[in-house]
Formats: structure tokens, C-alpha cells, sequence
């Protein structure tokens, strides 16, 4: 019976057929709408916003005592403690100790380290230090071995920094030592990494800041 | 009874359907494999859900609430272990999987498509491990997942972004734990899922490949009872064997992460061990982006590309030298690379064996636990300083993480007479340092005792003596705070 009455109508199978397309179509085009207008704000919720990348950027003082025992550092580097306040780690904020190790030099030994860390001082392509690293005499190197971010000591009879993980030495000025023969003492693939360090009326402030680890260059990568 | 589900449900008759299958040149070993994988993957999921009743995804409590399953749930550790265990099981059967696959030229025409599913759920397997190995939070936890995270970055131009992504920030921390805690308990084991069941659905499409041989086998076995009852006894054995590890070797737990920590040398996990021996290798500079990034990239490309990369149409091992030759090298080169880097975190961690006495599991010294709660936030009281925490941080890197020196340079703590003696004299040394030769039990040591009164409080002072003085097979009476404050 059915088809006795369709068949006379041509038109009425084609318009079917259309119609068919239309709904596929249709439903195809309203599914990926509503796919694709979920996943790809659901996708830009897993980006951290700026403000998480570069949380945590800026100056913590150094105190009184601290900063005198910076100047009266000028035969051995010191450790020199601060602490950063509120730094944000998410949706959490605490204050965190963190220490330096603060050389203070002579003149002549300001120009040595020029000399010795002429590395600090040229453009690079890749990994410049932006900031002087030099402020008065006074020199602080992070205390995070640029190797794989073990906390290094100052060893008094060596007379140089001494990576307890990997046995990587650096002297006074930071440079990564090497034996007699030429080759480095420790795999360290650079030099210790200088923070930046100011001065003001006799107020001190370091900024706390981690580079990538592992490589020649230096690359900030986090301010906490 | 049967039959009146069977016509409500449909579901006996997709039962015999999905257990009738032809094993053409009958049933065997080498096809236990994937099954077993399947059964490991299950026993994850349920030991995971169990996890998650009670760990807590936050820098500030990850590792508090870890050491809660340790120490205050019922069996709580034989779950973390048979977790541990099992995901170690995993990787070591999805991989004899693949390499029975690869040896018997199964991945060929028309098999294609299901070996690219099954290379990328190997692939996902280990982002379930590398992402699990985060949430403890112990030392190990953090410094590991820290220097898994300094590869990635160093991918030329995506590199940061790509750490940026994984750390969600610039910094290993609190959404970081929450991001992987995301990504190992909802989004890969579901994307596991849907590939398991479009792996089964290809597989049951093309049917099983049988023995490498290219003429067709003249026997056919049954996939029920024979295949399942040979499945069903590997992955019991494996069962068994993934219980007594937990039971006998109980994942340890170390202190928890600390980004100031010094001297903490990390090991990925071990089915990680030969990228990490290609990254001790590689010289720096641009070859420790070769052998970081672009060797194990290149790796994953051809594994997944093999169809279309191998054009030998024969599936004869004879017949395939080249491929097996190129399989042979690439396994040795694995287990090569991972004994290096075994043996190189090993010696590491013995010259400096900061925090790595565990608080719980395998090799944990003291049983007494915690106290059940965990104080956080400004209502925590001043906490007494724990003395084997102090001393794994400061003092284990020279006298050894059992007190047991080291030859000629540092003096052994343990059956060391000064040690449990005056304790006036104790506390000078650690208050003051000492330099110069000594003779402790007949034998000589000429190191340097650094000072630690300006680094350590009289608290922590009086803690640590304590410590040394009563472990070890040591025992003396302790010291108090005040006596510490009294030498001077």
C-alpha cells in the first residue's frame, strides 16, 4: 500500500532523500558546535595565566645583620639568609627562608672576577644577564648548583664551592674550576648563577631567582 | 533462569559470541601477554579508586595524607605497594606485549591500525607512571618529577611552554600536584579505556595473527576454554607475584619534598632509568638536546610508524634479519643505558645519602607512627624537631645514612664510644666542628666537622644527639635543650 502511494510523487522522494541529508548534516554540525565550544575552553582552562608565571617576582630585603656579615665577607663567601614574604604557590601563600651566597671583593678582585666570569658580562644570543651583577663590591650567587639544582657549600680547605651531589667545584668568583690537565672538576655545564642584588641608603635587597638548569646558557625560570 | 536474562539482555549469546574465537595454530604462551596487561590495568584501577578515598592532591597535604594510608588506614601500606608493584607489572608485561608483537610481524597488513592503538596505549601507561610517581610528594617524588620536567623544557621553542603547561605555572608546586593528580586519575586512565576497547574491537576484527610463518597454520584452536585458561594462569602468577612484592618490599616513603633540600639525588622510576642514562651521557650544550629530546622522540615516531616504515611483506622470522637485528640492538641498548643509570644513582646516592632513609615502607627504621593528625596552617604548635629528619639532611651525606662513616675521612656514629659518651663533649663537637686527625676503634680519620650551631637551633641540637645517640645499636641516655644551650 505504501509505496503504490509514494511512487507517483518522484519529488516526494527526493525531497525525503534531502531531507535525510539535512538531518545527518544537521546533527553532525550541532554535535561538533557543542564539542568543539567545550573542549576549546576546557582546553584554555589548563593554561597558567601570567600572573601564575611570573608570581612571586620582586625584592625581599636583607637584613641588618645579614648585610653585615656580607661586608665583612671579604676573605670568604657567607651564606646570606632572608626571607620572601607571602609567595604564592597557587591558591596557597606562605613565606619561605631562602639563603645566597654573598662574596665581597676588593677592587683588584673585581677586576678578576671580570676577568675570571667575562661570561657575565658579554651579550649572548641565548641567556644574557640583564641585571649588573657587580653592585659595590658585593657579588651573590644563587645556592642552587646550575648542575641539577643540588645546594652547594663553601669548602674552607679547598678554597672553593663544593657540590656535594656531583662533586662540581667553583672558586670565590663562581667559575667553574678545572684539574691541571684542562677538563672541569664536576659536571656543572656553567658557572654559578649570580642573583640580582641592590643597594640603597644602606638598605639591601635580593631578588630571589631560579635558572633552568643543565644547560650552558642561564634562563630565569621561576622567583621561587 | 539463563534464558530468560538472554531475552532481556541479549547478554549470554555476547558472551559465547565474544568467547568463540579462532586461535588459528591453537592456543599458546606467547598470546598471554595482552591479556595480562588488561587483568594489571583492572587491578590499578581498583587499588587507584581506593587510593584516591584518602589521599589529597595539595603540596600541603600530598605527602601528610600519603603518610596517612602508611600508617592509620587498614593495610593501608600493602595498597600504596600493591598500587607501586602493580604499575611496575604493567610496564614490564604491556612491553613483553609489544616485543611479541614486533617478533612475530603481527603489526603487519592489515594490522596496522591496531598496533599504532597499542603503541599509544604503551605510550599512555607510562604517562600513568611518570604522572603517579609525583603524588607522594616525598623528596624523590618532587626532585625526580623536577628533572623530568627540565627535559621537556628543553624542547627547542615549545620547550618552556611545554613546562609552563605541566607545572601549570613556572614553579614544581601545589597545581602542579593537582594537574597530575588530574591527568593519572581521570583523564588517561578514560583515554586508556576507550583505546582498550577500540584495541579489543579492531583485534576481534581482524582476528588473531597467529605464528610468524606466511603460510596460514594448519591447526585452530579455541579462544575459550584454551587461550583464557592459559591468560587467566599468567595473570594469576603475575596476581601472586605483584602480593608478595607488596608484602615484602613495601614502597618506601621518603620525607617529604622540600625545595630547599641539599644533596638530594633523585631516580626516576625505573622503567624511566635508560632516558635518564642517555641524559647523564649526553654531553651538555646541544648534543643533551639530541640524546634528551630528540632520540627518544625519534624512538617514538618509528614504534609508531613501524607499519608503514617496515615493508618486508613477510611476517618469517627468518626471513625478517634486518628487523630483528634492529630489535635485538635496541633492547640491549635499553637495558644497557638503564644498568648505567643504575649504577650511577647508586654510586651517587651512596657518596651523598641525604633523605633517603625512609619514614615508612621498605627500609623505614622505626615503627612507632606519627601522631594521627597533622597540624597545618597558625594553629600548629612549635613541633619538637625531628631528629632523624635533621640528620638525614644535615649530617647523613658524611656519616652515612646508618651511621656507618666513611673510610679514613669521616668517623663511623655507630659503636662509636665518643658518641654515646660525655655529653658535654657530644655537644661541643656538633656545636663547634672539630679538625684534624682522630682514632675512633683503632682506626684513623682526618675529615672536617663543620660548625652547626650558627645553622641548627639548640632544639634541633638536642635532637639529633638524641638521634644518634639511641640508633644504630647505640644507647645512651639523652640530652636536653637546655643542656644544650648550657656548652657553650
Amino acid at each position: 500500500m505504501a509505496p503504490e502511494t509514494t511512487q507517483p510523487n518522484k519529488p516526494d522522494a527526493q525531497e525525503e532523500m534531502g531531507r535525510l541529508r539535512f538531518m545527518a548534516q544537521f546533527t553532525v554540525a550541532a554535535g561538533s558546535f557543542v564539542g568543539l565550544g567545550l573542549v576549546i575552553p576546557l582546553l584554555a582552562t589548563l593554561w597558567p595565566r601570567p600572573e601564575l608565571l611570573n608570581a612571586n617576582k620582586g625584592w625581599s630585603p636583607i637584613s641588618k645583620d645579614e648585610f653585615d656579615k656580607l661586608k665583612a665577607s671579604l676573605d670568604k663567601p657567607v651564606k646570606i639568609h632572608f626571607t620572601k614574604k607571602g609567595v604564592i604557590d597557587g591558591y596557597l601563600v606562605s613565606d619561605q627562608d631562602y639563603y645566597v651566597w654573598g662574596v665581597h671583593m676588593t677592587s683588584a678582585e673585581e677586576a678578576k672576577f671580570r676577568q675570571e666570569r667575562s661570561d657575565l658580562f658579554t651579550p649572548k644570543l641565548l641567556g644574557d644577564v640583564t641585571f649588573p651583577v657587580l653592585t659595590m663590591g658585593f657579588v651573590l650567587f644563587s645556592s642552587i648548583c646550575p648542575h641539577l639544582q643540588c645546594k652547594f657549600d663553601w669548602d674552607d680547605s679547598l678554597r672553593a664551592f663544593l657540590c656535594p651531589c656531583h662533586g662540581s667545584q667553583f672558586n670565590k668568583y663562581g667559575a667553574h674550576m678545572k684539574k691541571p690537565d684542562g677538563s672541569y672538576i664536576g659536571p656543572a655545564p656553567r658557572g654559578l648563577d649570580p642573583v640580582p642584588f641592590r643597594e640603597q641608603s644602606g638598605i639591601a635587597d635580593v631578588e630571589w631567582v631560579k635558572y633552568f638548569a643543565n644547560v650552558p646558557y642561564r634562563m630565569i625560570v621561576s622567583y621561587s | 533462569m539463563i534464558s530468560w536474562i538472554e531475552h532481556r539482555t541479549g547478554l549470554i549469546s555476547a558472551l559465547k559470541e565474544f568467547l568463540t574465537e579462532d586461535i588459528p595454530g591453537g592456543a599458546s604462551y606467547w598470546y598471554v601477554f595482552g591479556a595480562t596487561t588488561l587483568i594489571l590495568f583492572t587491578m590499578q584501577v581498583v587499588t587507584g579508586i581506593f587510593l584516591t578515598f584518602y589521599y589529597s592532591p595539595s603540596a600541603v597535604t600530598a605527602w601528610e595524607s600519603t603518610r596517612y594510608i602508611y600508617e592509620h588506614v587498614t593495610l593501608g601500606q600493602f595498597m600504596i605497594s600493591l598500587h607501586d608493584w602493580g604499575a611496575s607489572a604493567m610496564i614490564i608485561v604491556i612491553t613483553l606485549h609489544l616485543l611479541q608483537v614486533l617478533v612475530f610481524g603481527a603489526y603487519k597488513r592489515p594490522r596496522e591500525i591496531q598496533w599504532v592503538v597499542g603503541v599509544s596505549l604503551f605510550f599512555f601507561t607510562l604517562v600513568l607512571g611518570f604522572t603517579g610517581y609525583l603524588l607522594p610528594w616525598d623528596l624523590n617524588a618532587y626532585y625526580a618529577t623536577q628533572v623530568g620536567i627540565n627535559i621537556a623544557a628543553s624542547v627547542p621553542m615549545i620547550g618552556t611552554y611545554i613546562a609552563a603547561f605541566l607545572n601549570d605555572g613556572s614553579t614544581l608546586g601545589t597545581l602542579t600536584v593537582s594537574r597530575f593528580f588530574g591527568i593519572h586519575v581521570w583523564a588517561t586512565p578514560a583515554l586508556l579505556i576507550g583505546l582498550i576497547g577500540l584495541h579489543l574491537f579492531i583485534f576481534r576484527h581482524n582476528g588473531p595473527a597467529g605464528p610468524p610463518s606466511d603460510h596460514g597454520p594448519k591447526t585452530i584452536g579455541r579462544f575459550y576454554p584454551d587461550q583464557i585458561f592459559l591468560d587467566t594462569l599468567v595473570a594469576f602468577i603475575a596476581f601472586l607475584v605483584v602480593v608478595a612484592l607488596a608484602v615484602y618490599m613495601p614502597t618506601p616513603l621518603l620525607p617529604k619534598a622540600d625545595p630547599n633540600y641539599g644533596g638530594f639525588i633523585p631516580a626516576p622510576a625505573w622503567y624511566f632509568y635508560s632516558l635518564y642514562g642517555v641524559l647523564r651521557l649526553a654531553p651538555a650544550g646541544v648534543l643533551t638536546l639530541v640524546a634528551t629530546v630528540v632520540l627518544p622522540g625519534v624512538f617514538a615516531l618509528v614504534l609508531f610508524l613501524l607499519p608503514w616504515i617496515d615493508r618486508n611483506p613477510s611476517r618469517a622470522i627468518a626471513k625478517r634479519g634486518f628487523m630483528m637485528g634492529v630489535t635485538s640492538i635496541t633492547i640491549v641498548a635499553i637495558v644497557g643505558l638503564s644498568l648505567f643509570a643504575a649504577k650511577a644513582i647508586d654510586t651517587e646516592r651512596k657518596a651523598s645519602p641525604a633523605g633517603l632513609t625512609p619514614v615508612a615502607g621498605l627500609g623505614a627504621p622505626r615503627v612507632t607512627p606519627s601522631p594521627v593528625a597533622v597540624t597545618t596552617g597558625a594553629s600548629a604548635p612549635a613541633a619538637a624537631p625531628d631528629g632523624m629528619a635533621v640528620y638525614s639532611a644535615n649530617c647523613a651525606s658524611c656519616h652515612g645514612a646508618s651511621g656507618q662513616g666513611l673510610a679514613e675521612t669521616f668517623p663511623p656514629l655507630a659503636g662509636n664510644p665518643f658518641v654515646t659518651g660525655d655529653p658535654k663533649k657530644v655537644i661541643a663537637v656538633v656545636d663547634n666542628g672539630l679538625h684534624g686527625a682522630i682514632t675512633v676503634g683503632g682506626k684513623p680519620f682526618n675529615g672536617v666537622m663543620p660548625e652547626w650551631k650558627d645553622k641548627l637551633s639548640p632544639a634541633e641540637i638536642a635532637a639529633v644527639i638524641n638521634y644518634i645517640r639511641s640508633s644504630w645499636g647505640n644507647k645512651a641516655p639523652p640530652v636536653t635543650e637546655a643542656q644544650v644551650k648550657a656548652v657553650k
